[in-house]
């Protein structure tokens, strides 16, 4: 508990210490001494507060397996602050998706003209529109009918619901992935080790028929077997197809579908960027321009000769 | 002569743009419309370079057929 002393010596301190242009009288705190001590308790709560948080963040326990393997940070070029899509990736990424994830995973959120100008041109989009027959509505007759895909429609879904999903995958559903960079902990860094990281269980762990080891997963048994091996898709660019290549592409179209703003987003971010940055520094220089005629400004006292003690 | 005033640049601004409010507002205006299109046509162009190879605009000659 602080003594009367010490608190009267504090609030002078404070006191001194804010007065900047005025003549420094030396209370029984000094302003230096009370600015170190300010400084040196702020560091020790925001040092200890830091350490607190990245040793709780970074222990160990018997129980990792349950938060997964941590994904490497991998260097996409649209992770970094200024970094926008590869649209080659994203166009490579959609055959991929389309040639073999496709058969198990939506696209829901994602329609055909979404591709658009994005990474393929107008026709090829109708062209690959077309290839899918769509269920449409009631005609003069009231019966429904198929018809070839239009721009206006959604990227199939392999299942028609989920009971079907879970009932072709052994109960397992395959997720819809339109969101999943977004909805998932560690985003294209977790997918894509996740593609890549199948491999064989370690000694001593046990998984159930049907299901698969893959570290990165949350308690290690994902249903999904590996699907990319090298070669599986072969690339209209030229591009090679390894695995990772392939992973890295099909990622890179799955950001895109969780974000697809991205390109405009950094873009505005930047010139937002700048402009406050500029407009902050100009107002504060302002500010303290205007303010100087108050800060600088002495008052002298002069009292009247003829006043009388009383 | 318009009354007494000091020849300097600074004062020439003042009395043309913002002694009265109708000019002044007309300066803020325009000097707002004008930075806008700098400011966006400069950032646009460094940004197209910064970006350049990776939007479609860059690859889609590869794939238009006419």
């Amino acid at each position: 508990m602080f003594s009367r002393n010490a608190f009267k010596a504090f609030r002078q301190a404070t006191q001194n210490a804010s007065k900047r242009f005025s003549t420094q009288t030396n209370g029984p705190v000094k302003a230096s001494t009370y600015n170190a001590l300010m400084a040196a308790s702020a560091a020790t709560a925001i040092g200890s507060g830091a350490s607190l948080y990245y040793l709780n963040k970074n222990a160990a326990h018997a129980n990792m397996e349950a938060d997964g393997l941590h994904p490497a940070d991998h260097p996409f070029p649209q992770k970094t602050l200024f970094g926008t899509f590869d649209h080659a990736s994203i166009r490579r990424g959609f055959l991929v998706f389309k040639e073999v994830c496709s058969a198990c995973h939506s696209l829901d959120l994602v329609h055909w003209r979404n591709l658009v100008n994005v990474a393929y041109t107008e026709e090829e989009v109708r062209d690959m529109a077309a290839e899918y027959q769509y269920m449409d509505g009631p005609n003069d007759v009231g019966e429904m009918f198929e018809r070839p895909g239009k721009l206006t429609d959604p990227i199939p879904r392999p299942y028609p619901n989920e009971e079907a999903a879970r009932a072709a995958n052994a109960g397992a559903y395959p997720p819809d992935l339109s969101l999943i960079t977004k909805a998932r902990h560690g985003g294209v860094d977790y997918i894509y080790s996740l593609l890549t990281g199948y491999c064989d269980p370690p000694a001593g762990v046990d998984i159930r028929e049907g299901l698969n080891y893959n570290p990165y997963f949350p308690g290690g048994a994902i249903g999904m077997a590996q699907n990319i091996f090298d070669g599986v898709v072969e690339f209209d660019d030229g591009t090679p197809n390894t695995a990772s290549q392939i992973t890295k592409d099909v990622v890179t179209f799955l950001n895109w579908t969780a974000e697809p703003e991205l390109d405009e987003r950094k873009k505005i971010g930047v010139k937002a960027l700048l402009m406050f940055s500029t407009l902050t520094l100009l107002a504060l220089w302002i500010k303290r321009n205007r303010w100087q005629t108050i800060k600088t400004r002495k008052v002298a006292f002069n009292s009247p000769k003829n006043w009388e003690k009383k | 002569m318009v009354g007494g005033f000091t020849k300097s640049i600074s004062s020439f601004t003042y009395r043309t743009f913002f002694k009265k409010e109708s000019t002044y507002f007309v300066t803020v205006v325009a000097t707002g419309v004008g930075f806008s299109i700098v400011f966006n046509t400069m950032f646009e162009n460094y940004w197209n370079k910064k970006t350049a190879g990776t939007k479609w605009e860059d690859i889609k000659n590869k794939y238009i057929q006419n």
